[in-house]
């Protein structure tokens, strides 16, 4: 039996471990073990006095699947407007060269500069490395940006002619 | 993109090392903005050691967004608890 949950419980997050504790109210003070009620005037922290089945529900953002055996950026049906499906994707433990990265097609050429990096890197051109490291992260750039776009508008002043 | 396609625009031949390369590159890119969004569940136990309130974190998790605790009073609804800023005075309850 668990109630105002949002209110009675807090977190700590250290390393990969959660802490939780539940916050006791001055109004339901207990007796200690010798017998004295303790009312400080602030609230304390106790451990998780209860049993609740499937209680902490942790929210988190995760890797996605990079191989998958389909292409990610076609439909797998588009015979009108309002009849179409996106393609199921399965990953692909281990990837070979037919398997299709999980990523737009924006983020794919980043790879493509990603790996000349790397193969620059390899052949000790330190210079052009850097200038394929620079394509990486503008294509990054340039996919965050398109994905996340924001327009502001401002309302027009009632005395705009100046 | 196929991964054969990604070799022949960077002209290489070997496919292990590229495939190698497309990891380290997406760990790059995702260690920015997830892309997939999760959620687990546990058990709450009543504490009865000194490290009874530590809970697993998902080993795949790269950013928090957020935690909840059922309220079984109010129709099973999970709602967001706080976290808490600052450390505590007691770092460890032998006897909870």
């Amino acid at each position: 039996m668990s109630s105002q949950t949002n209110t009675q419980y807090i977190y700590q997050v250290k390393n990969n471990k959660l802490f939780l504790w539940k916050i006791r109210s001055i109004g339901d003070s207990v007796p200690t073990t010798s017998g004295e009620i303790t009312s400080s005037g602030t609230n304390r922290v106790i451990y998780p006095p209860e049993n609740i089945t499937n209680g902490l529900r942790i929210e988190y953002g995760s890797l996605d699947s990079l191989f998958v055996d389909n292409d990610p950026n076609a439909l797998s049906s588009d015979s009108s407007e309002t009849s179409w499906g996106n393609p199921t994707l399965t990953e692909e433990s281990t990837p070979s060269e037919t398997s299709h990265l999980n990523l737009s097609r924006t983020l794919s050429l980043a790879m493509v500069d990603y790996v000349k990096a790397m193969m620059s890197d390899q052949s000790g051109d330190l210079e052009r490395r850097e200038i394929y490291m620079r394509d990486f992260y503008k294509k990054v750039g340039d996919d965050k940006s398109n994905t996340y776009r924001v327009s502001l508008s401002f309302p027009a002043s009632p005395y705009a002619v100046r | 993109m196929t991964v054969l396609e990604i070799m022949e625009r960077a002209g290489t031949t070997d496919t292990e090392l590229v495939i190698a390369y497309l990891k380290d590159a997406y760990t790059a890119i995702q260690s920015n903005a997830p892309k997939t969004h999760r959620v687990k569940k546990q058990d709450i136990s009543k504490a009865t050691s000194g490290t009874s309130n530590q809970y697993n974190i998902p080993a795949d998790m790269v950013n928090l967004v957020s935690v909840s605790v059922l309220d079984t009073e109010d129709d099973n609804k999970y709602k967001e608890i706080s976290r808490l800023t600052g450390n505590l005075i007691v770092s460890e309850d032998t006897s909870p």
